[in-house]
Parts: C-alpha cells; sequence; structure tokens
C-alpha cells in the first residue's frame, strides 16, 4: 500500500473533490466555492482502488474509508491479502494502526507521523489540506473550453501571500452546469506544470453524477501515475464518534 | 678566574661556539613550537570536528531525546541562555527551536530537520554564514525565509526565491504548515547535514510550532576545549531540569578518534624531544673533540681536572645562557605570529575541504609555563650533553692528545 | 685509488667518525620511529572507524545513498558478488538489508532502524556478536532477532520477550513482524545503540516482502587504507545500475578528523627533519673546522682541491651509507620491539577503546616502505649537508687554515 498518510490523502482528496451539482455561475470564487462545498460535508463512506504505476512495476490495493469532518477518518484496507484487514485510525491528531496479522494496535509516534510517504506521486500539500482552495488562493476565470463534451470554465488560483501552498498557479477546468472539476493542472513558481490531475467517468456515485477515476500524473515522470477509481460512495452515512475508536479498529469490517 | 677563561673560551672559537649555541637555540624554539603547534592542533581538531555541528556542550529536555518529540521544549530557555552567555568561559551560544518534518517543493516532499535559529546566535557558534555559498544568509528581521543545503535544493530542485512548503506537528500534536521561501544555500563538508537540515528565523518557527519562544537545544561553543567537561557540571548543577552533554557524550565515536590523536601526539612530541636533545648532544661532542690539542696542552702546563672540568661546564652554561633567551624570543616571536595569522595547511589537505568553505589553519598557541618548562628542559639537556665530552677530555693523555693532529 | 683513500681517513679518527655516523643513526631511528607510530596509528584508526558500521566499502544500487528506500535496493545477485569478491584485494562481501520502521513493546513504540543481515559474515566486519551482552548472538536460520541495549531500555524488553516491528516494505507493502528477542547487544555509540535492530536476512527479506533483494554488500577488504583505489577499481569494472563508495563517503566527519591528522603530521615531519638537519649540520660543521689544519696541509704539499674535495665527498657517503644502514639495522629490533609490545592506552580512553570494543593500543607499522623511504631521506639530507666542506675546501687558504 502507498502508506497510511496517502490513504489519508486520498479519502480526503475525494471529498475535496466531490462537487455539489447546483446552482449557477457566479463569480470564480464562488465556482470554486461551491466545487469545494463537499470537503466540507459530514460524513462519508467510500470503497476505491487505488493503483500506484511505475515504469517497472505497479501495485493496486483496495481500501474502504470511513470519515467524519477532516479530524476524524478510518480507513480498511480489503486487498491485497498481504495487506487485508490493515486498519488506519486518524483521531485527536493521533494515527493508530491495526495490523491482524500480528494482533496489535500501535499508535505512530511524532517523529513518524512526517516521514515521507513512498510509492505515491501525491505531495505534502495533498496531505495537510489544512490549505482551502477557497481561502487561500485568489480565483479569476481565465477562459472556458470544452471536456468531455461538457462546458467548463478554466479558472486561475493563485495562492495568496504567504499561505503554505507550493504551487505557483492552479488551473482548474470545472464543468459550466454542475460544478464538477474535471482537470486541473498544478504549476510551480517558474510557471513549469509539475502535475496534471484527470478526472474521467462520471457517473452516479452517491446519489450524485461524479468523476469515479482520478488519475494524477506527475509532469517530470515519465511513467508515474497514481490512479484512484470509486467504487461506491456514501454522503448519508450516519456514524457517531465511537465509531472511530479503537475498539471498532480491530472489528471493522 | 675560572669563569673569566671560560667566557674568554667561548669567544676565542666563534664558529663553534655559535653552532653550540644555534643547536640550543634551534632546541628551543624547536621545543617550544611544537609543544605550541600541538596545544593549537587539539583545539583546531576539535573545534573543526564539533564547530560545524555538535559544539561543545548541548542542554536538553531529558526526554526529548528519546523521540524528538516537540513538546519536550526547555523551560525558562531565554533565562538559561543569558546564564549560560554571562559565563566568561563561553564564546558563544545558541538556542535551536527544532522538530522533524516534511518539507515540500512543487517537484516533490521529503523529510528533513528542520531548525528556527538566532542568526546571529548561530553563526557566531556554528560558522553558518560563512557556508551559505549561494544567495544570503539569515537576518533577524526576515520572516519566513529559509536556509537550505545543496543537496536538498538539487533534490527539491530550489532555487534563490523559491518556495518551499514545511509541515510539522506542533506541540500540541496539530499539524502545521508554513511557506518559506528560500534566501540562501549553504554546503557542508557532511553530506547529511547539506541533506537534512534546514535553517530558519526563530520566531517564525516558534510560532508555527508554538513553544512560546522556548526551545529546543541550546549549543555551547567555549572559550577553550578543556573547560568543556568543568562547565558541563556547572550548568548541570545550575540548571538541573536540564540534560547537559558535552561533545564527547553527544558523538563518543568523535571523542575516541580525537581522544587517541591527543594521545598519539604526545609519542610525537617525545620523538622531537628526542631528536633535539641528540642533535645538541651530538655537537657538544663534536666540540670538545676539535679541542683535544687545547685541553691536552692545558694538562701538560699543569691545569688540574677539576679546574679543567669547571672550565668546560662554564662555558657551557655561558653558551646556553646567551642561547637560551635568543631561542625563547625567537620561539616567543614566531608563535606569537602564527596564533595570530595561523599555519595554513590547506596545500597539504589530500582532499579539496577548503571548497566547502573549511580552510584547516592551525592557530599555535603556548601558556608561559610551557616556555619555562621548555627552557629548563633544554638547558638541562645541554648540560648532561656537555658532562659526557667534558669527562671524555679529562681521560686524555696529554702527551697522545698534544700530537693528534 | 680515492675509495681506500677516504676508507683510511675515515678510520684514521675513529672517535670523530663514530659521532658523525651517530648523528645520522639517531635520525634514521627517529625517522623510521615517528613514521612508524605515524602509519600504524592511522591505519588502525581507520579499521576501526570502518568498523563501527559501515565497513570499509559498499556498493549499492545508484541512487541509494542519497534516497535510502527499500525501492532503491539490488536483486541478490551471484555475478555480481563474484565480481566483486574477485578483485584480489576483496575478501567477501556481505549482504544487508536496512530500512527504518517502527519498533513497538505491548506500550511504547519507536522508530529504529531494521537490519536483515548475514550473521555468519557479519561479524567480519562489526564484530557484532561480541557486543552480544544478554542472551546469544543470531544465527542465519533463526526466527528471533537482536535488540540494542538503549532499544530495548525504552520499549522494556529483555531477552525471550517479543518485539513487534512494523514499518514499509519493498514498493510501500505494509511490513509487520513480531519476533522473540535472541540477545541484546550494546553499543558504544548512543545512536546506534538507541536505534538497531538486528534480524537474519531471511527473516528480514520476509518482513520487508523483498525476497532475495538488498540495500548494500558491505566489503571486507584486506587494508583500509587502500579503500580508495579498490573503490575506483571496482566503479571501473561494475555496470552503472550499481554505485561503489569507499568509508571516506560513507563516513565524512571521521574521514575529515584522519585528513586533518595527515596534514598536521607534515609538520611534525619537517620539525623533525629540522632538528636531524641540523644536528647532521653541527658535527658536519665542526668536523670541517677541526679538520682545517689537515686540509690546509694536504694541499700546501701539492693535493689539488678538486681531488681533496672528492676524498672529502668519498668519507661522506661513506659515513652517511654506514650510519643510515646502521640506523635501519638498529631501528628493526627497535620497531619489532614496539610491534610485539606496543604502548597501552591508559586512563579514560582506555575504557573508551573497550566500550567500543577496541584494543586500547598504539599501533607501529612495520611496512617495509617506512623503512627504506626513511632511511632514503636522512641519507639525501646528511649528502646535501656533506657539501658544506667542500665549499670550505674551494676557499681554503693553506697558510691561515694551518695557523689555527
Amino acid at each position: 500500500m502507498i502508506s497510511f498518510r496517502s490513504i489519508f490523502i486520498n479519502s480526503m482528496t475525494l471529498l475535496t473533490l466531490m462537487v455539489a451539482p447546483c446552482a449557477y455561475a457566479q463569480d470564480a470564487k464562488e465556482i470554486i466555492r461551491k466545487a469545494d462545498e463537499k470537503r466540507r460535508g459530514d460524513v462519508a463512506t467510500a470503497s476505491m482502488t487505488i493503483s500506484i504505476i511505475r515504469p517497472s512495476w505497479s501495485r493496486d490495493m483496495s481500501i474502504k474509508s470511513w470519515s467524519k469532518g477532516t479530524e476524524y477518518s478510518l480507513i480498511l484496507v480489503t486487498s491485497p491479502a498481504r495487506d487485508k484487514g490493515t486498519v488506519f485510525l486518524k483521531r485527536d491528531n493521533e494515527i493508530w494502526n491495526w495490523i491482524p496479522s500480528i494482533e496489535r494496535s500501535i499508535k505512530l509516534p511524532p517523529s513518524m507521523m512526517m516521514q515521507s510517504w513512498m510509492g505515491s506521486d501525491f505531495t505534502n500539500d495533498d496531505l495537510i489540506k489544512e490549505s482551502s482552495i477557497v481561502e487561500d488562493y485568489t480565483h479569476s476565470i481565465v477562459g472556458d473550453s470544452i471536456i468531455m463534451e461538457r462546458e467548463v470554465h478554466k479558472i486561475e488560483l493563485i495562492p495568496k501571500p504567504d499561505t503554505p501552498v507550493v504551487w505557483g498557479k492552479i488551473y482548474s477546468w470545472i464543468d459550466k452546469k454542475e460544478y464538477i472539476e474535471l482537470r486541473s493542472e498544478l504549476y510551480d513558481e517558474d510557471g513549469y506544470l509539475v502535475n496534471e490531475v484527470k478526472f474521467l467517468e462520471i457517473k452516479p456515485l452517491g446519489g450524485r453524477m461524479l468523476p469515479s477515476i482520478m488519475e494524477y500524473i506527475p509532469a517530470d515522470e515519465e511513467g508515474h501515475k497514481t490512479v484512484i477509481k470509486y467504487h461506491e460512495v456514501d454522503y448519508n452515512a450516519r456514524h457517531g464518534l465511537d465509531f472511530f475508536s479503537l475498539q471498532n479498529m480491530k472489528r471493522v469490517r | 678566574m675560572l669563569l673569566v677563561i671560560a667566557w674568554k673560551n667561548i669567544w676565542r672559537n666563534k664558529v663553534r661556539s655559535l653552532i653550540v649555541m644555534v643547536s640550543v637555540m634551534m632546541g628551543l624554539w624547536a621545543g617550544a613550537f611544537i609543544l605550541a603547534y600541538v596545544f593549537g592542533m587539539i583545539n583546531q581538531r576539535l573545534e573543526d570536528a564539533i564547530g560545524s555541528e555538535i559544539s561543545h556542550l548541548q542542554l536538553h529536555h531529558p526526554e526529548f531525546g528519546v523521540d524528538y518529540d516537540p513538546q519536550f521544549y526547555l523551560d525558562n530557555s531565554q533565562s538559561i541562555i543569558e546564564d549560560i552567555e554571562a559565563s566568561p568561559m563561553v564564546d558563544a551560544v545558541s538556542g535551536r527551536v527544532l522538530v522533524y518534518g516534511m518539507v515540500a517543493s512543487p517537484s516533490t516532499s521529503t523529510g528533513g530537520k528542520l531548525i528556527g535559529i538566532d542568526p546571529e546566535r548561530e553563526d557566531q557558534v556554528t560558522q553558518l554564514a560563512s557556508n551559505v555559498v549561494e544567495g544570503e544568509y539569515l537576518r533577524t528581521k526576515d520572516r519566513y525565509k529559509i536556509i537550505v543545503g545543496k543537496k536538498l535544493a538539487d533534490k527539491l530542485k530550489l532555487k534563490i526565491r523559491s518556495k518551499v512548503v514545511l509541515t510539522f506537528q506542533d506541540v500540541d500534536g496539530n499539524i502545521v504548515a508554513g511557506a518559506f521561501r528560500v534566501k540562501g544555500i549553504f554546503r557542508s563538508y557532511n553530506s547529511s547535514l547539506e541533506d537534512g537540515n534546514l535553517y530558519v528565523n526563530q520566531n517564525d518557527m516558534s510560532a508555527l510550532l508554538k513553544t512560546n519562544g522556548q526551545v529546543h537545544e541550546i549549543a555551547v561553543l567555549m572559550q577553550s576545549g578543556e573547560t568543556v567537561n568543568e562547565y558541563v557540571s556547572t550548568l548541570a548543577n545550575r540548571h538541573p531540569k536540564a540534560l547537559v552533554e558535552s561533545w564527547k557524550q553527544l558523538s563518543p565515536e568523535l571523542g575516541l578518534m580525537i581522544d587517541s590523536l591527543d594521545q598519539y601526539m604526545i609519542i610525537f612530541f617525545v620523538i622531537i624531544l628526542l631528536a633535539l636533545s641528540f642533535g645538541i648532544v651530538n655537537t657538544m661532542l663534536m666540540t670538545v673533540l676539535e679541542r683535544v690539542k687545547e685541553i691536552g696542552m692545558l694538562m701538560a702546563i699543569g691545569m688540574n681536572k677539576i679546574r679543567l672540568f669547571g672550565m668546560i661546564f662554564w662555558e657551557t652554561i655561558f653558551m646556553v645562557l646567551i642561547a637560551a633567551p635568543l631561542g625563547l624570543l625567537l620561539a616567543y616571536i614566531n608563535i606569537h605570529w602564527l596564533s595570530i595569522h595561523g599555519l595554513d595547511l590547506s596545500a597539504i589537505y589530500q582532499e579539496g575541504y577548503a571548497a566547502y568553505g573549511f580552510k584547516p589553519i592551525i592557530y599555535p598557541k603556548l601558556e608561559a609555563i610551557y616556555y619555562y618548562r621548555i627552557m629548563i628542559l633544554v638547558i638541562i639537556t645541554a648540560i648532561v650533553a656537555s658532562i659526557y665530552p667534558a669527562i671524555t677530555a679529562l681521560r686524555l693523555d696529554p702527551v697522545k692528545a698534544i700530537r693528534k693532529i | 685509488m680515492y675509495l681506500i683513500l677516504a676508507w683510511r681517513n675515515i678510520w684514521r679518527n675513529k672517535r670523530r667518525t663514530f659521532i658523525t655516523m651517530a648523528s645520522i643513526v639517531f635520525a634514521v631511528l627517529l625517522a623510521i620511529l615517528l613514521n612508524s607510530v605515524k602509519e600504524g596509528v592511522l591505519i588502525k584508526m581507520q579499521e576501526n572507524v570502518v568498523s563501527f558500521y559501515s565497513g570499509a566499502i559498499q556498493v549499492h544500487k545508484n541512487g541509494y545513498w542519497d534516497e535510502k528506500t527499500l525501492d532503491n535496493s539490488i536483486a541478490y545477485s551471484d555475478s555480481l558478488i563474484t565480481q566483486l569478491v574477485n578483485h584480489e584485494e576483496v575478501n567477501v562481501a556481505i549482504g544487508r538489508l536496512e530500512s527504518y520502521a517502527l519498533a513497538a513493546s505491548e506500550k511504547y513504540t519507536k522508530v529504529c532502524m531494521v537490519v536483515g543481515i548475514e550473521p555468519e559474515n557479519e561479524t567480519l566486519v562489526t564484530s557484532l556478536d561480541k557486543k552480544v551482552i544478554a542472551g546469544d548472538y543470531i544465527r542465519s536460520e533463526d526466527e528471533s532477532v537482536l535488540l540494542s541495549e538503549g532499544l530495548a531500555e525504552y520499549l522494556k524488553l529483555t531477552v525471550g520477550d517479543t518485539l513487534v516491528i512494523i514499518g514499509q516494505g519493498y514498493h510501500g507493502v505494509s511490513a509487520a513482524g513480531k519476533y522473540p528477542i535472541k540477545g541484546v547487544i550494546k553499543f558504544a555509540s548512543p545512536q546506534l545503540n538507541k536505534t538497531m535492530v538486528y534480524l537474519p536476512m531471511k527473516l528480514a527479506q520476509q518482513l520487508f516482502d523483498a525476497t532475495n533483494r538488498l540495500t548494500a554488500l558491505v566489503l571486507d577488504i584486506d587494508d583500509v587504507s587502500d579503500a580508495d583505489r579498490i573503490e575506483k577499481e571496482l566503479t571501473l569494472t561494475t555496470s552503472d545500475e550499481y554505485e561503489v563508495m569507499g568509508w571516506k563517503v560513507l563516513l565524512p566527519e571521521l574521514n575529515q578528523v584522519l585528513e586533518g591528522e595527515r596534514a598536521e603530521n607534515v609538520i611534525f615531519l619537517f620539525v623533525l627533519y629540522m632538528l636531524i638537519a641540523f644536528g647532521i649540520f653541527g658535527t658536519v660543521l665542526m668536523m670541517t673546522i677541526e679538520r682545517q689544519y689537515e686540509f690546509g696541509v694536504l694541499i700546501a704539499i701539492g693535493m689539488r682541491n678538486l681531488k681533496l674535495s672528492s676524498v672529502v665527498v668519498l668519507e661522506n657517503i661513506m659515513i652517511s651509507v654506514l650510519g643510515a644502514i646502521a640506523g635501519t639495522m638498529l631501528s628493526i629490533p627497535m620497531i619489532g620491539y614496539f610491534y610485539k609490545f606496543p604502548i597501552r592506552i591508559s586512563g579514560d580512553l582506555e575504557k573508551a577503546y573497550e566500550n567500543f570494543g577496541f584494543e586500547p593500543i598504539f599501533y607501529f607499522s612495520i611496512a617495509p616502505k617506512i623503512f627504506y623511504s626513511q632511511t632514503i631521506v636522512i641519507f639525501c639530507i646528511a649528502l646535501v649537508l656533506s657539501l658544506y666542506p667542500l665549499l670550505k675546501i674551494a676557499r681554503l687558504k693553506p697558510v691561515s687554515a694551518m695557523r689555527t
């Protein structure tokens, strides 16, 4: 598996990217706000497959995730067999790891929390997500085009000074009608493309029309790609705080 | 009377006397110089080895070393720093806020040791500013600027003014992040420092970490390496809540090497002393040999052996008394000059450490007491060296001696 | 003819000849002694340094040193190992598989360095078996681990307890296992003592899902001082896939100390040669003064300057050769003695040495190079200095010379 962190990221990214299908265009900020709205959503469960693709090898893993806001989340690895049943729990700034093969749950110490996560194409920026796509950037509509037969706004996001964001700018393409993000490009401060994110195969997920595949492609590393494929999403799940507990880690299926 | 003859004898054969005197002077100079050099070297080696990282001693919260948890900062660290700074034994002191975290650029991210420093103090302790090879060193009023190592800069594809994001856990365990702009790039002979250490202003770091202006680490550079152990125990008594460790405790491998080298310097020193003694003895032996005829003559005309011995003895004393102060003066001038200007060894270094801003310069230093010791040693050597030839001279058969060509 | 004359001359005044010779003998003795201890100590120190952990030379996948992850590991390859060991001076190539992970007991968790080793071979480089302070050393077939003392203390574990290891394996798979502790090892270095966990190679490869993979091959070589050269030779012969690194790259801060030492030694040698040169010069000068009368007489009775000079030079060469030979001969038993009964280190340092598992001894080198190089250096110094009498003879005025 990529690592516990990237899994959090994935689940968070998922929430970030699920966008509300309503209303009509106002200004750029409003469009982004609407696209981002569901990130603030309460509880969601999802199942997905993450594929790490490298020039010489690739791996797939399946996970199920539950989350409540950004404070609580629980992730269960369902395949490959070697990792099956492994659970990560994020709660109160702590990360716990349950490993069925040795029947132990372990709290990851602070020095480990920030270790780099190998194998994945995500940047650290994805991990924290404390930065708000709405508040930390200034937005402007810079054009429109058509992606996957949909009319989209091209929106430029420039980080406000001193925000903890590494990008120089981001272009985001958002469906004009349903506020679905279909693509984004992340640039460094010299204007070079660093990463590209593609959203594919829009279909009903959790009662909404959403892209079910997200491809994360670093620009300068040939053959590297991370693909997340969503199978199911449920926005109506109701889980209390006791769901995100150490006891539940051992039980969750 | 004997003294007068001895004194006159010295000037009768000026070349011979000069040789003896010069060899005594040389011995004095060499002894004092080598000793000063050994002291300078021990000091320098310590400074080189500990200078860029460990310093002479460090203070931490006792729990901090276990897992580098940022909540274990030193309480009252500012007053500890002020207290240390007030000590006359201390050269410089620097407080650091430390946390292990992630550093990210658009191209990639990696783990690193994030160090919040007071730029001026840190430079006094580790000469960080002189290692900055691109851009500029931090200034106290800089906000959210960062100094990174060359290797890290290459890995993250950073240039001057590039933006990086640092992410780490604050003292409460919350994940916090801050954006910093690269102000300078440093090099280090130790590639792991170039790879892993990042320096920012302490205030910026403190605000993000919520350490209330307290620091995790206080590094102290002493005036002299000799007082380290003494000061470690002083500090441990004065600040019982802090863990005070000398560089030897922090890096015993380095301690082992430096201590061994210091001990083996002593062997060198002994060899040098032997060499200078033999030089003097040989010269003295030759001198007496040259005087066989003269001594034979004096014996033939009825000078008794005790007086003859006394004459040779006093000649030696006079010569040493003239040579010793001159030798001392020479050594003093030489050592004093070098203690200011240094002895630059960079030409002899095999590998290009100078490229990293390291100058292997040794500043020989010698306390007054050692000049006296060396002088006494050399005088004793010279006198002992003169006794054997004098005795040999006394055994001469006057008749044979005179006949000798 | 000149030879016989010169030979007779030097034995005419035996005492003078012996004194001059003695100055050369002592010079040779001291120069050899200094260099012998210098080489002996430095080489021993290098050996000690590489046995801390790193070994003299390591081979990794290219790029491993900059980014130490299991993904930058190499596949165990007989052909690579054969290739490395085929180098005459490489004795053995020992595999290691290293990765950071979490070590945990029931209550405590800490970051540790997990090292898969070939237990039987590892001892050649680090004498790991001698560092066991409780329990036993591991064998390659064991399914148990060695834990460093500091880590054991922190985790409150001891021999027989179970250690849990959690981390990431090859290609980011999850790695977790629990193992009985077979032994506790103590390192003098607190850094190592706090972090090390050793597993038999097979077990480590299982844990990290890295079957047949290694992060490093540690080479044991005949002579650590040849590491630079062997590193270069191996770099040329192995494929670009690999990086070959000597201990100087692996341990830059310790190398800097040793490197500084070499530079500093030059000053000692310089002062020693200066003293030696002056000692010899003093005797040569005195000899010249003493013999002025003789020279004067010889020239007065018609010996030509050139002939006289030749004879004097021959005399000096003979004395220098005899002195150098005698000095070298004497130095052999002396160095032999120190080699056999080296100087023991005492005091605090002795304890420090023992903590590291080293013999607290200053070694003397008996490399032949030292003997002949120093003999030659001193011989040359003596020869150059013996030119002084020639100057004197050239300017000699027989009448005034005889009058002294």
